[in-house]
Parts: C-alpha cells; structure tokens; sequence
C-alpha cells in the first residue's frame, strides 16, 4: 500500500481501536458525575499514549524486533516473567470487557441478556481471527469504526459552551471535597483505559505485520499523533455529551443501559441504537486486538513463530493461545460477571502494571543495538521518565483508591 | 575487546533462527562443561520451555516437562546447538541447523496436528 494512503488508514484503525468499553465507560461515569472537569485526564493520558507508542513502533520498524520480543533479549526472562505474567491475567479480564461491552449492545437492542450473547460473541471475535487476515481485521474495524464519530456529531449538535470544555482541560478539584476519592479514582482509571499497555504492544507487532522498515519512520511519527489524538477526541467527545446530557439531569451511569440514554438528547430515537451501534463496535475492534496482543506477547517472549497472516495450522501455539483467552473471556462474561464493574477494576488495574511496561523503554530506545541512529532524543527521554514516575506514583494510591472511590 | 563475548548479554535470551530464518524460540539456557585441570568450556546454547522454566526454578521446569512429555516426548527435550553452528551473532542468533530436524518445532506439530487440524478452518 502506498505511503499517504496507509497513514490515513493508520490514523483511522487508530481512532477506533480507541474507543472501546474502556474508555467509553470511564469517559461516561466521568461526564455524568464531574461534567467537563476530568478532560483534563484524557488530555495528559492522550500525550503520554502518543509517546509511548511512537516509541514501540519505532523500536520494531528500525530492529524489526517488537517491544515484547526486545524486552526479552535485552533484560532476559527473569526480569520479564512478572510482566508478561501480569499482562497476561489482565489482558484476559479486559478481553473479557470488551466481549462483555459487545455483548450489552447487542443487549441494548434485542433484549436477550448478555449472559447469553457472551458465547455467540466469543466465537465471532475467533472466527475472525482464525480466519481472517491482519488487513482484513484492521480494514474492517476502521470502516466500521466511523459510527463512533457519532459522539462527535452529537457534541456539535448539543452546542457546549467551549469556554467550560476549555477550563475542563486545566486540572482542578471537585468542588463537594468529599466526592474527592470518587474524583480520584476515575481519574486514574481514564488514565488506565487510555494509557493500555496492550495498544503499546499490539501495535508494535502491527509495524511487523506490515512490514514497516526505516523509510516509515515518518508515517509511524503521525499514525501516532493523529491516531491517538484524534481516537482521545472521540474519547473526550463521550465526556463532553455526557456532561451535557447525563449530568443535568442526575443520571449517573451505573449500567450501559443509563450510558446509552446519553444519545437520546441530540438524536432521539436514533440514540440508544447509535450508541449501541458504536459501543458494538468499539468492542468488537477492542476484543481482536486484546485477544491478538496476548498471543503476540507470549509468542514473542518466548521466541516462537507468530503472525496473523499466517494459517492457524502454521503458527498453531499463536493461535491456540488467542482461541484459549477468547474462551476464557468468553466464559468469564458467561458467568454473569457485571461488565462495567468488570471494566473499571481491569482498567484500574492496568495503572499497577504500567510503571512494570514503561520502564524498559527508558534502556531500550536509547539502545544503538536496537535503533542505530533512531535512538530517544532528551525530549523522549524526559517524557518516559516523567510517564515512569507518575505510574510508580498512582500504582501506590490505585488500591486504595479502589476501595474507597470504586463502588 | 571488540570481539568479546558476553555469555549472558550477547547470547542469553536472544531470538534463535535457524539457517532458513525458521524462529526456533529464545536462547533458554548456556551449556558449560567443567574440565579436570583446565578452565570449563561452553559448548552449546539451549532452548525449550523446560530450561527455560527450570532458570525460574527447577520445581517449574520439572513441572513443565511432566506436562509437555505427556502430550509428546519429543516436545519435552530441549534443542542443544553447539557453538560451532554459530553462523552469526547480533540481536538474533543465527545456527547451521535445520529447526524441522530438532525438537524445536515439536510442540508446534503437535498441536497443528492434533488440535488445530481438527478445529474447521485449520487443516492446510
């Protein structure tokens, strides 16, 4: 595929693979209950991903080897098997978010409980992937994807007064002091569902996928920017109409089913299909990518042959190990496990895991082995330093956190 | 020295490729042999996921080959290569072997074979 054309592929996947349960949900609680005050944690979280993700791509268009796969070779297994372990586990519980977002929408619009819907929806998401391609995955997500730009229609159509979506991107705190905990912990999950260490890894194996070698250096530095930039604006977008919508009238989104309501304003019985349609979506995307990066990690740790343009019987250790982990997101969603608590814990989550995956980074892109001249400048540097120590910061108040602002 | 090299910073954990590019799995484990008398020799490098559980802790790896030996034999042997198949050294290590003839693929047969060969849409 030609240069300009695949950036603009890049960017669009980006923005929709994006937005998923993760972000919606949190994006939603934090509209409903804070109004514009916490965009300011999609922003920060938006720059930070922007980064990191320039770097992994980087690292695996210059070395041809992945960050997961670099990991290994350069600090061994000892240091990785927490990780990876970690990784491991909680890309299972987001995988089995994600199903459990897919499978609420379709809930949303056929009634059926999505206890039900969990298994039918597993083996959709395997079937893709045993059958399907890299391109075919990633094109289809994309062109589907488009339906999320609903949240930003209706936030146009809702007319906000800018000036309170520009004072929500400074930090400031709650005004009642003891919503504080409540405060706190969304904000650190909207940084865990947006700074998600499977988009980190899965799209440094996507670089490999397709082939990019030294001469997309360039279009990898603006499918990162425009990608995620233009994915957190959705993002935020889900924020905004939710403050405008769900706040006024004291909705607070403890089920998708209240989440859903937020369309109704702007488009009226169009509403709750659209945001099924997007939440379907968004999901479905999300759950290719989780189940593909959990097969990627292990595989590329373990040095085993890996790909998703390869038949299943050739790389059958990959694909055994996606069928393993939709299987078991599947039967956790089975369970009758509620999704949107499923979501928020995993995303929580993601912050204890985090300062374990940023910290490589700050050895491996300055490493000439790996990237010659493509190496971190200060900028870079600071940057992943700054990433490190605010993620060691909220792993520390994450649990309690948890306990005090999660219910 | 230039041309020194580092048992656990040039070879331990690095990707192991075959003479046709075939990945055959991590660099798991090194091989010394002590001599009488004489400084120990490395002689080969290793791979397969018993050494590798075994650098975790030996309970691990034996548990590793109970499980492996009781889908196939064959999966359970760890692939030893001498140094001297040592073709090239960077960030993968390159032998004069043929991973098809080692037990490195062993796994990977197995369960295409066996399972993903049995699942519709997997038989080649």
């Amino acid at each position: 595929m030609k240069g300009p054309l695949k950036v603009v592929l890049g960017i669009v996947t980006s923005i929709c693979g994006f937005i998923e349960v993760g972000s919606m949900s949190t994006s939603a609680q934090a509209g409903a209950e804070f109004g514009m005050r916490l965009l300011w944690a999609i922003a920060i979280a938006t720059i930070c991903l922007i980064f990191l993700v320039e770097m992994s791509g980087r690292i695996a268009l210059v070395s041809k080897h992945t960050l997961v796969s670099a990991v290994r070779e350069r600090f061994g297994f000892r240091f990785q098997a927490v990780p990876l372990g970690a990784e491991i586990v909680l890309d299972t519980l987001v995988l089995a978010a994600e199903i459990g977002g897919a499978c609420v929408a379709l809930q949303l619009v056929t009634g059926i409980s999505y206890r039900w819907l969990a298994i039918p929806v597993g083996l959709l998401v395997w079937g893709l992937l045993w059958l399907g391609t890299f391109s075919l995955i990633e094109n289809g997500v994309s062109a589907l994807g488009m339906v999320t730009l609903a949240f930003v229609v209706a936030t146009f159509v809702l007319r906000p007064d800018w000036r309170a979506v520009a004072s929500g991107l400074v930090p400031s705190l709650p005004k009642a002091s003891g919503s504080l905990p409540r405060y706190g912990f969304l904000a650190v999950s909207i940084l865990g569902a947006t700074i998600s260490p499977y988009l980190v890894n899965f799209y440094s194996s996507g670089a490999i996928e397709e082939h990019w070698g030294e001469k997309d250096f360039w279009p990898n530095r603006i499918t990162a920017a425009l990608g995620m930039g233009f994915g957190s604006v959705v993002s935020a977008a889900v924020l905004v109409v939710a403050a405008l919508t769900l706040a006024p009238r004291g909705i607070r989104v403890e089920a998708f089913q209240q989440g859903a309501l937020m369309l109704v304003p702007p488009f009226g019985s169009w509403g709750v299909p659209l945001f099924a349609a997007a939440l379907f979506v968004g999901c479905l995307g999300a759950a290719l990518e989780v189940a593909l990066n959990l097969a990627y990690a292990l595989s590329q740790s373990l040095g085993w042959n890996w790909g998703e343009d390869q038949k299943p019987h050739e790389d059958a250790r990959f694909s055994l190990v996606y069928t393993a982990a939709i299987l078991a997101g599947s039967l956790i969603m089975a369970a009758g496990l509620n999704p949107l608590k499923l979501t928020l814990f995993s995303m929580a989550l993601t912050v204890v895991v985090l300062p374990l995956v940023v910290l490589p980074f700050l050895e491996l892109m300055n490493d000439p082995h790996y990237l010659r001249t493509y190496r971190n400048g200060w900028i870079g540097n600071l940057v992943v330093l700054v990433v490190l120590v605010a993620a060691f910061l909220l792993a520390l108040v994450v649990i309690p956190l948890e306990v005090v602002g999660g219910g | 020295m230039a041309d020194d090299m580092h048992l656990v910073r040039d070879l331990l954990d690095k990707q192991l490729v075959d003479r046709d590019g075939r990945l055959m799995g991590k660099v798991d484990g090194i091989v010394i042999q002590p001599r009488r008398g004489k400084a120990p020799r490395v002689t080969a490098i290793e791979t397969g996921a018993v050494v590798l559980g075994a650098r975790l802790h030996p309970a691990i790896g034996r548990r590793v080959e109970r499980l492996l030996a009781r889908l196939t034999k064959r999966a359970a042997e760890p692939v030893r290569v001498p140094l001297e198949k040592i073709l090239h050294r960077g960030l993968e290590i390159q032998v004069e072997v043929d991973a098809r003839r080692t037990s490195a693929l062993a796994l990977e047969r197995w369960l295409a074979e066996k399972i993903v060969g049995r699942i519709p849409g997997g038989r080649p």
